[in-house]
């Protein structure tokens, strides 16, 4: 929390809101402007130095004194403006205003611990409650022989059964044998592919029904998208939970971005439980008036 | 030899070849014959400065996550992923002029989000939005930086990044990923914009710019040098139908017309055109091509005068409708044929890609998962479908679901994909994986499209897409190998057509033959027509006649017409049978019907690079 305090207090909006307020208090103690000390702004070198960095970034040359002299001007007269407008409450019920300054703590909450590495425990704890995220498809590896409908109509299915016969008979049949079938415009053969992957260039029936096949010998014929097959399955891997070390670049981003998020929501409750929340719940069943409901539509 | 064992033998090379392929230092599914593969050579992520301003926060990472099958986070809330497969190549290419500055205005805390404007334009207030954002539009037509948005060190940085992410998604033989940004011309509001995509990760230290220059001819000599220097890269045109005629032009930017040596640096740099994309497809404009029943196909014909100011619009005076003469590539192939029957040189001898253009860092080319290209501009359907208001706007009805650019390629890798776009054996597609081989040769069979090895023998004999054909010495017509199979997610094909350009009386023509339908449906001897195979689509449901359409059409063919004397090109499309365009979809989502005004069905295509046919004499 002290950390959070500080950096809350090392943002610039922050810095002044409070400044503003301590100014704004002063004066009103002192006995308003007709007092003798008026409110001060100070230029600080900090503020000097980063104007000359932003103009450095803005033209790729550092200002000349007169520029120099004319941005802190300009921050005086910003400055000026800033407390005038706080005093006489235009920051209050100010949209962009509020939006703002909602997404700055946020920001201000994302802010804390930035950069820090998880150990290697927290990581590990991480993967294995999400497990199911990482896991890898079973895959298979196959060789096919292909026959087109579009080439041989009917007589596809008679000659893919014969030559499944044919191959069947063979007292060693061969391992890949695509030229029994007609030519075609994929491969002939995949290894190790996922059934989403072998859905994505042959079609879902195909591929469930591949991921069925027993491994080593040819069967079908299975029809795809474009006809016909004879597949042989020479290696099934099944799905399986890959080490942390595997994907640990996949693991330590997620786990980022988790973090990120649980951050803010923590630090969101943290400030939620300051507040009593009433909130008219009789308005919120009430029918949608004819406005909304004409968006709908 | 015994016969017996030949067979035997044979099948157990054939089965070790994938081994000695990888023993030569190849990557598995490496294919003499070559592969088809598919990706999306055009992608904007965040750290274009346009994707910033319409809130897109993924980045150049997400973008290569997504292209390889993972969901990422969508600027509208939610997740968004491929739905049909995932990509085999991919390359972020985000604008080169204010890379990465606007993304990093995003974060408060960084030095870029101090600077008044970035914060109009990625801030929270967007009650300065408009103008800002007009500002910044306006700087760009006159090709004149803003000095609040012009950081050079913060565009080294980000594009040093931009090569380590690159460099970190490539996975040779399974995911290839390519250095590369977009070079944004825009003179007067017309579009001479180029993807510069480089061979290998070996880059300069910042990218050539439209600031640097917004003339092509010098962003062709700054490619040179680098190529004198080991460094090989490409420039890639996109949207030639917003150029305003610009794209394909006759004379050079400076005004003179273009020579032998103009013609010579542009092939050298820009061997291919993107020619579909989600801000229309320019293969043709029906007024270029009457009596192409096709052509009226997902044009997008106007300039970038609507995104300029009003004060803008009346000092550049161009007009919102782009001239469809020199903005099509059908066209500019024929004023190539033109220039070099009457002055003996072609600088438009260039293969067709499709890509999407998305800055969303995610493709969009699938009509059943749509969400389009510009952030919250067009993140939900009731805004893509949205007319614009009477007298401006961009009209993202109009926009496509397309397209993704193909290879064939030995294998999947950088230097095998990048040398298949070099010579320009690659086709475009408006967004299916229709897949599709073009050969030509004088020794092919008749019924080579039945033969088993004919790949084997077409390479052998012929010349494939993007290839030239020198004349026969006596004169023989060329035969054409054609080839073609379906997208297993989509919708069956219904013809593949060959379209032919040609001299004739110091003129170039053109004509679209039909080759070969599905359904056994035959082309008309003289009009060169099949009948419609009279597939259908449910328009609620999306579902298609599977009944209709082919799942692979061939054929081996001659062109009727053939005169050995005249100068020509071929090049084939493939149609598919009739799905949902996106807007259907959309307006299905809502429970609308869909919007009048657009076509309610779409017939997915693929345009393969042509081959150029030269007659024996120099003058035809």
């Amino acid at each position: 929390m002290r950390r959070l305090i500080s950096s809350v207090l090392r943002e610039p909006l922050v810095q002044l809101i409070v400044l503003g307020a301590l100014l704004f208090g002063l004066n009103a103690w002192l006995g308003g402007p007709a007092g003798n000390a008026r409110p001060v702004i100070q230029v600080y070198a900090s503020d000097v130095d980063r104007f000359r960095e932003l103009f450095g970034l803005r033209w790729g040359r550092p200002p000349t004194g007169m520029e120099l002299r004319g941005l802190v001007n300009q921050y005086v007269r910003e400055e000026i403006l800033y407390r005038e407008a706080v005093a006489l409450g235009l920051d209050q019920d100010d949209t962009i205003v509020r939006r703002r300054l909602a997404q700055k703590m946020e920001f201000v909450s994302q802010g804390v611990d930035s950069g820090e590495e998880p150990s290697e425990e927290e990581l590990a704890r991480f993967f294995e409650r999400n497990a199911a995220r990482y896991r890898e498809p079973a895959r298979v590896t196959f060789t096919h022989i292909y026959f087109s409908r579009d080439r041989r109509g009917a007589a596809a299915d008679r000659d893919a059964k014969s030559a499944l016969t044919a191959l069947m008979d063979r007292p060693e049949p061969p391992l890949r044998a695509p030229q029994l079938g007609d030519p075609f415009m994929l491969q002939y053969d995949y290894a190790q592919r996922s059934e989403q992957e072998i859905a994505d260039l042959f079609g879902s029936d195909f591929a469930a029904a591949v991921m069925g096949l027993s491994t080593g010998s040819w069967q079908g014929p299975v029809a795809s998208s474009y006809g016909l097959h004879l597949v042989r399955v020479s290696e099934h891997l099944p799905a399986r939970q890959p080490t942390l070390k595997e994907v640990r670049k996949t693991v330590l981003a997620d786990f980022e971005e988790a973090r990120r998020k649980e951050k803010i929501e923590a630090f969101y409750a943290r400030l939620r439980k300051r507040y009593r929340v009433v909130v008219d719940e009789k308005a919120l069943e009430e029918a949608p008036s004819s406005a909304v409901a004409e968006v709908r539509q | 030899m015994n016969s017996r064992f030949v067979l035997p033998i044979a099948i157990l090379l054939a089965a070790l070849m994938p081994w000695t392929a990888l023993a030569g230092g190849k990557t598995p599914g490496f294919n003499p014959q070559r592969n088809a593969y598919f990706g999306d050579l055009h992608v904007h992520t965040g750290w274009s400065w346009d994707a910033a301003i319409f809130a897109v926060r993924t980045g150049p990472e997400d973008a290569y996550r997504f292209a390889e099958g993972q969901p990422i986070d969508f600027v509208g809330g939610g997740k968004i992923r491929l739905k049909h497969g995932k990509m085999d190549f991919y390359a972020v290419t985000d604008h080169a002029e204010y890379l990465g500055i606007l993304h990093r205005a995003q974060d408060p805390k960084d030095a870029m989000a101090r600077i008044p404007l970035t914060q109009q334009l990625v801030g929270p207030d967007k009650s300065k939005w408009i103008q800002a954002f007009r500002k910044v539009a306006d700087g760009y037509l006159r090709n004149a930086p803003l000095p609040e948005l012009s950081h050079p060190q913060v565009v080294r940085s980000a594009w040093k990044e931009m090569i380590a992410i690159a460099d970190r998604h490539y996975k040779p033989g399974e995911f290839t990923t390519f250095v590369g940004y977009e070079w944004t011309s825009t003179p007067a509001a017309q579009n001479l914009h180029r993807n510069v995509i480089f061979r290998g990760s070996r880059t300069p230290g910042a990218p050539f710019t439209a600031f640097d220059s917004d003339r092509p001819e010098d962003l062709w000599n700054w490619l040179d040098g680098l190529r004198a220097k080991g460094m090989e890269a490409m420039a890639i045109p996109h949207n030639p139908n917003m150029s305003n005629g610009l794209m394909f032009p006759l004379v050079t930017s400076a005004g003179k017309p273009v020579d032998a040596a103009w013609a010579e640096q542009r092939m050298r740099n820009e061997p291919i055109v993107e020619m579909t994309q989600v801000k229309g497809t320019s293969e043709t404009h029906p007024a270029l091509s009457p009596t192409d029943e096709w052509a009226d196909f997902e044009i997008f014909a106007q300039t970038f005068v609507g995104m300029a100011s009003e004060e803008m619009r009346k000092e550049m005076g161009t007009p919102l409708a782009s001239e469809p003469r020199g903005s099509y590539v059908r066209d500019a192939y024929k004023r190539g044929l033109e220039l070099q029957d009457q002055k003996g040189f072609n600088p438009y001898k260039f293969g067709m890609i499709g890509s999407t253009d998305t800055h969303n860092s995610a493709s969009c080319m699938e009509e059943d998962n749509y969400f389009s290209k510009l952030g919250i501009a067009t993140d939900t359907p009731q805004k893509r479908l949205a007319k614009p208001p009477p007298g401006g706007g961009v009209d993202f009805g109009k926009w496509s679901a397309s397209g993704l650019a193909a290879v064939w390629a030995e294998e999947n890798t950088r230097e095998a994909i990048y040398d298949a776009l070099r010579r320009k054996e690659c086709f475009a597609t408006t967004g299916t994986r229709i897949r599709v081989r073009f050969f030509a040769g004088y020794d092919f069979p008749k019924d080579l499209n039945k033969h088993r090895d004919m790949l084997k023998e077409a390479y052998k004999t012929g010349v494939p897409m993007g290839g030239d054909l020198i004349a026969h010495p006596k004169g023989k017509a060329p035969r054409f190998l054609v080839w073609a199979t379906r997208d297993p997610t989509s919708a069956p094909l219904q013809r593949i057509q060959i379209i032919k350009g040609w001299m004739e009386n110091g003129e170039a023509k053109e004509k679209v033959f039909d080759v070969v339908g599905s359904d056994g449906l035959k082309p008309d001897p003289v009009t060169y027509r099949i009948p419609d195979n009279g597939a259908t689509v449910d328009l609620k449901t999306g579902k298609w006649s599977e009944d209709k359409g082919a799942a692979e059409l061939s054929a081996v063919w001659t062109d009727p017409e053939f005169d050995p004397g005249q100068r020509a090109f071929y090049y084939v499309r493939v149609l598919e049978d009739p799905t949902l365009r996106w807007s259907t979809y959309d307006a299905n989502k809502l429970g609308i019907p869909p919007r009048a005004d657009l076509p309610k069905t779409i017939q997915e295509r693929a345009y393969t690079s042509p081959i150029w046919y030269s007659p024996r004499k120099e003058r035809g």
